[in-house]
């Protein structure tokens, strides 16, 4: 049964690459969905497939991928089969994508008005409305003298105030589900937290929907309702974000929040071994070579995605091995740390 | 299409100038006199209609019902450099002065002396005054009256602008008097060459009134004369347009009211709008290209005869080989002279024996020629201390596809009697100062007659002063007694024969030998008739239609 | 202000230079032999005529005082008269720019419509077949001697079909602007050979960015992200590169003025070398210098305009 407020729905996307004759497994069976006012979390390592699968929601894939099996709805449409017309008015308006790096996602030539104007495309907004809304946008995020901003170009604005930029311009658009891909990898901490700030409070006052894109356990635990991390193009767990700290159900998911740094005094802990490569990658279980469980099944087999606890999804042979474990925080006893 | 011969035999020339009615004074005058007074009648009555009469009619005569374009389009590769006629020698300034500056006397296609603007004259019995009747009602052409002023103005320019080579022309000059009917001019000595000097360009009747106009220079100007055209504009490096003269002496000429001379620098650019139909008649063109541009539709090519020579200038200063007349002559056993016309001129020019040009009067027809003896060269050359040959430094003209051809010839054929030959090219301007400092060994020397007597080339030959021997450093004072002589002697047979044993002497020195005589070849539109070059170098454009 | 404070410093930073290359070049023309006076007087001038005339000509004085006397009358603008056609240099060169720079124009308008739609063409369908004919045009373009295309298209359509003039520039604006078009286009064939392997390899490296995935994420019409997006910020380097070609054509094509019989500048400068014709080749260099350093100050100023990111210093 199809929940109303469900505003994406993906089941069993995969995505391949075509590269050099060589075959690129860059997504394998990725099943999800978000509702509206819902955020969530894709985590994992770079080349996982957290971005691939966010590209493929707004279908910005390169020209050289194609989407052997699976499904992405929006609201009840098909988006892997929109029509050029149908993703113009898809793009933008239901789905906005904010970027990794402001100063390359923002054309350098053009000024912030032109590039938020754009967003206004197709709405019958006279000059002075559009002046109103995109200075109301700029407040919004933050920006201070949001008059004289509107006419400069992305690089007069200092790195917390670019990323608001961008937040502010796809906003222009008023979109229902908000992809933020890595939107504070590239910001010092202070700004990171600034940034985060913003996106609950836009969720809340907008009821956006969200998929916040990220290899930081910390950035997912301040925004997302719910995370799947990624491995190899795989999800290898699923679940509420309290739980996934506190209880994770997957022996990559024990190895990122064991090298999450704790205090001063403690070595880092790095999972041993290399991410595989997409085009070799190995039998069975994608994380078998570095899994500290692993058994000869696990080699032969890719574990399928099972539901270990109600709402907790699991993608290991031996998922149960992993109970008892305790994440990053205490849920059993409070107090104690 | 049949190509067009309009070539007068060198055999009516030379008979013209043994029957010694050439350029000289007295037998001429008076057998043009009868003609011209006969003449004279005839055109009194023409001159008494009225002057706007005149011009209608000029007009009319221009035949437009008949379907004639109203401007002729010539096209040369250069502008003029200068139309001063005392400066102004080069050849794209010089043919043009006849339509525009005629003076007394003018040069017919036949290269014969006959009447411009004076209609008859006689010489005193000491040779010394010459008397000139002008046609009647002289007007130049904005209309203003020709007057003796004009006249004393223009020898007097010729013979005292500083700069001006051709001031020898005007020197004999003592006075010019007169009224506005004739003109008197007193020279000094009597002189055989005067009354071909008097054909010259820098001789040619030029308002004063224009010049003082201008501001008493022609820089940025042009001169106003009496001819059939004048100068309306002057585009630097585009063209130069001319306008009938409303008040020229011949009724019904020119016979169209306009000309553009266009400046087409590149060849092919030229050719195409000859064939295109774009202009009327082009000048300069390759010979190379002679037989293709006449096959095309509609156009011919024309060959005119002319006093034009290539020489090969031995520098003797330059190159101590040159010195010794044996080595000349070897040399001149190992040229093949009819190889290189073969090559060079695709049938349009001959042999020449002499310094001086077979077309012009006097020259030797009985000098003999140097045979192709590639032994007998060989030699000789070891006979004057050479039995290895010698090197020999060949300066040509830059970007003269002609003279690259020359000297590829001769390189090769020297090289058979052991001459080797180094081949140089050198922009012109640093060629000619070279040249003159008599630095160079051997370059391709170059004449055209400009007047209808031997005396022009054979004074610049023998001015040793001013450019030691053509630039060859050979001299001979046998010559110059010879020739002292000869600028004396009245009597055209007399002359003629001192005239011969100076060529002697040329030849059998090598003083300044000939490569050969071109003619001159222009291509022009079927549709267009009556266009004369004589053979020293005038256009004569009166004549010429150009059908639609 | 700031562009006007910016314009005002370099036209000083210019002075000098120009300074230099004119003390430069009219001592080079002087060094060089020929003589200008025999030029003008022909082969058969005598020396003492040669000599005469090189007095009138003030060409007996030593060069330090003949330059001084050039350069006070510089200061006067005037630049002396021409030794050939005898008319004052200024008025010389103002009328071959003219022609030149007409011709420049109308080349720069032939190889922007060309060079930036195959450009475009050829950057967006890489690696299609559009895409090699394009590159192949470009570099046949680049290497085709252009008195070959100027001969070439000058048989074809002046003299077989008649739409344009075989020979010089006419009297009317109109005829000029018809003179024009053939050696235009053959100029533009070789400059859009360089524009458009710029603006090929500049619309590939556009469309990898990362704007124009934001730009297609936001939904805007392929049209918007084409003019907008890509062609806008291909177009900086090319018209950069364009601005400077401009200096080299402005200095005047022999080759072009020759085949196409044009009044202009490199005609005036070669055959003014060859007459020694001092104050006009002097004349001519000297405003090369100058239109090379105004057009550098253009493109600066136009590379700011363009591309916000970069400030006048």
């Amino acid at each position: 049964m199809k929940d109303e407020r469900n505003l994406l729905e993906v089941e069993g996307l995969c995505i391949h690459f075509e590269t050099n004759g060589y075959d690129v497994q860059a997504v394998q069976d990725v099943t999800f969905s978000i509702k509206k006012g819902e955020a969530m979390g894709f985590v994992g390592e770079s080349g996982c497939g957290k971005s691939t699968t966010s590209r493929a929601i707004i279908r910005l894939l390169a020209k050289n991928a194609n989407i052997p099996a699976g499904k992405i709805i929006y609201k009840d449409q098909d988006v892997l089969k929109m029509s050029q017309d149908e993703l113009r008015k898809y793009r933008g308006k239901e789905v906005g994508m904010i970027f990794q790096e402001p100063m390359t996602a923002l054309n350098p030539v053009l000024t912030i008005r032109t590039q938020m104007y754009e967003q206004f495309r197709g709405k019958d907004m006279s000059k002075e409305e559009k002046e109103k809304r995109a200075i109301e946008l700029l407040r919004l995020v933050g920006i201070p003298s949001p008059e004289k901003r509107l006419d400069e170009y992305i690089h007069q604005f200092s790195g917390g105030m670019r990323q608001r930029a961008m937040i502010a311009i796809v906003l222009a658009g008023e979109p229902k589900l908000l992809i933020a891909d890595e939107p504070t990898t590239a910001l010092d901490v202070t700004i990171q937290d600034q940034i985060i700030k913003l996106i609950n409070n836009l969720r809340e006052e907008l009821d956006m929907g969200v998929l916040l894109i990220t290899h930081d356990l910390g950035v997912i635990s301040q925004v997302c309702d719910k995370v799947a991390v990624m491995y190899a193009g795989f999800f290898v767990e699923e679940t509420d974000t309290l739980t996934l700290m506190a209880h994770p159900m997957h022996p990559y998911t024990k190895g990122l929040i064991d090298a999450i740094p704790n205090g001063m005094t403690e070595e880092l802990k790095p999972i041993p071994g290399n991410t595989p490569s997409l085009i070799d990658l190995p039998n069975g279980c994608p994380f078998s070579p570095r899994c500290f469980m692993c058994e000869e099944i696990c080699t032969k087999e890719i574990p399928p995605m099972v539901e270990v606890d109600p709402g907790h999804f699991s993608r290991c042979h031996f998922a149960e091995r992993m109970r008892g474990y305790k994440g990053v925080i205490d849920l059993d006893e409070e107090g104690k740390e | 299409m049949k190509r067009k011969l309009s070539l007068v035999l060198a055999a009516v020339m030379v008979a013209g100038s043994l029957a010694a009615c050439g350029g000289s004074s007295q037998p001429a005058a008076t057998t043009a006199a009868p003609a011209a007074t006969e003449a004279t009648a005839a055109e009194t009555e023409a001159a008494a209609a009225e002057t706007e009469a005149a011009a209608a009619e000029t007009e009319a005569a221009a035949p437009e019902a008949g379907g004639f374009k109203d401007t002729i389009k010539f096209a040369r590769p250069a502008d003029p450099a200068d139309l001063d006629p005392t400066i102004g020698d080069d050849t794209y300034s010089t043919r043009m002065y006849h339509s525009i500056i005629p003076g007394l006397v003018q040069v017919d296609a036949n290269g014969e002396i006959v009447p411009d603007l004076a209609e008859s004259w006689e010489v005193s019995e000491d040779g010394l005054t010459w008397t000139f009747h002008l046609r009647p009602g002289l007007k130049f052409a904005d209309g203003s009256d020709v007057t003796i002023e004009d006249w004393q103005f223009s020898f007097d320019r010729a013979k005292n602008t500083e700069e001006s080579y051709w001031k020898y022309t005007a020197e004999p000059i003592v006075s010019v008097e007169g009224d506005n009917e004739t003109v008197i001019i007193t020279i000094a000595e009597e002189n055989p060459a005067f009354l071909a000097y008097l054909t010259l360009f820098n001789m040619g009747l030029q308002s004063k009134a224009h010049f003082d106009e201008l501001g008493g220079t022609y820089d940025g100007g042009w001169p106003l004369g009496a001819g059939a055209y004048y100068v309306t504009e002057w585009a630097h490096d585009q063209y130069v347009a001319l306008d009938a003269n409303p008040y020229y002496y011949k009724e019904g000429y020119p016979k169209t009211p306009h000309v553009r001379f266009e400046t087409v620098g590149e060849d092919n650019s030229r050719t195409m709008m000859l064939q295109g139909g774009e202009i009327d008649i082009m000048s300069d063109l390759p010979f190379s290209s002679a037989a293709v541009t006449d096959a095309a539709d509609g156009v011919s090519v024309v060959e005119w005869p002319s006093t034009q020579q290539r020489y090969l200038v031995l520098n003797n200063e330059a190159n101590p080989a040159f010195a010794d007349v044996k080595v000349r002559q070897a040399l001149m056993m190992g040229t093949d002279f009819q190889q290189l016309i073969d090559m060079c001129l695709y049938g349009f020019g001959q042999k020449s024996n002499s310094f001086l040009s077979p077309k012009q009067l006097g020259y030797n027809t009985s000098l003999p020629e140097y045979t192709y003896d590639v032994e007998g060269a060989k030699a000789l050359l070891a006979e004057a201390g050479y039995p290895d040959g010698f090197d020999v430094t060949f300066t040509l003209r830059a970007g003269n596809a002609l003279f690259e051809q020359i000297g590829t010839i001769i390189q090769d054929q020297w090289s058979k009697i052991g001459v080797r030959v180094n081949i140089e090219s050198m922009d012109n301007a640093a060629l000619r100062e070279l040249q003159n400092e008599m630095k160079l060994e051997m370059v391709i020397g170059t004449w055209t007659d400009d007047m209808p007597d031997p005396s022009q080339l054979t004074q610049y030959l023998l001015d040793y002063e001013t450019n030691h021997g053509f630039y060859t450093n050979w001299k001979s004072d046998a010559c110059n007694e010879l020739f002292a002589e000869a600028s004396k002697e009245m009597d055209d047979a007399k002359r003629y024969e001192l005239y011969n044993q100076i060529q002697e002497i040329c030849h059998d020195e090598v003083a300044l030998p000939s490569l050969f005589n071109a003619n001159e070849i222009v291509a022009q539109r079927d549709a267009l008739t009556g266009f004369v070059q004589t053979p020293y170098g005038q256009y004569i454009l009166e004549d010429v239609t150009v059908a639609e | 202000m700031d562009v006007l404070n910016y314009v005002i410093k370099r036209i000083l930073q210019m002075i000098p230079v120009f300074l230099i290359a004119t003390i430069i070049v009219f001592a080079l023309v002087r060094a060089i032999p020929g003589d200008p006076a025999r030029v003008m007087l022909g082969d058969r001038a005598s020396q003492e005529a040669v000599d005469l005339l090189r007095h009138k000509m003030g060409l007996d004085k030593s060069i330090p005082e003949q330059f001084w006397i050039f350069f006070k009358d510089m200061l006067h603008l005037d630049f002396g008269t021409s030794m050939k056609y005898k008319l004052p240099v200024g008025e010389l060169l103002i009328s071959r720019l003219a022609c030149t720079a007409l011709l420049a124009l109308v080349t720069v308008v032939f190889t922007v419509i060309i060079s930036f739609i195959l450009g475009y063409v050829a950057g967006m369908k890489k690696g299609s077949f559009i895409d090699l004919i394009i590159r192949f045009y470009a570099l046949f373009g680049l290497s085709a001697p252009s008195f070959w295309i100027g001969l070439v298209l000058l048989d074809f359509f002046a003299l077989k079909l008649k739409l344009f003039p075989v020979s010089g520039w006419g009297e009317t604006m109109g005829q000029h602007l018809k003179a024009m078009v053939l050696p235009a286009l053959t100029s533009a064939i070789y400059v859009s050979g360089i524009l458009i392997r710029n603006l090929r390899s500049n619309v590939i490296d556009i469309s990898k960015s990362d704007y124009v995935d934001f730009a297609i994420s936001k939904g805007i019409s392929p049209a918007r992200l084409s003019i907008f997006h890509v062609v806008r910020n291909a177009l900086i380097p090319a018209t950069t590169l364009l601005s400077l070609r401009v200096a080299v054509m402005l200095s005047g094509s022999v080759v072009l003025e020759t085949v196409f019989t044009l009044p202009g500048l490199g005609n005036l400068l070669v055959n003014s070398i060859y007459s020694r014709d001092y104050p006009v080749v002097q004349g001519v260099v000297m405003m090369f210098v100058v239109l090379v350093m105004l057009i550098n100050l253009i493109t600066d100023i136009l590379y700011s305009l363009l591309d916000p990111r970069v400030k006048l210093q």
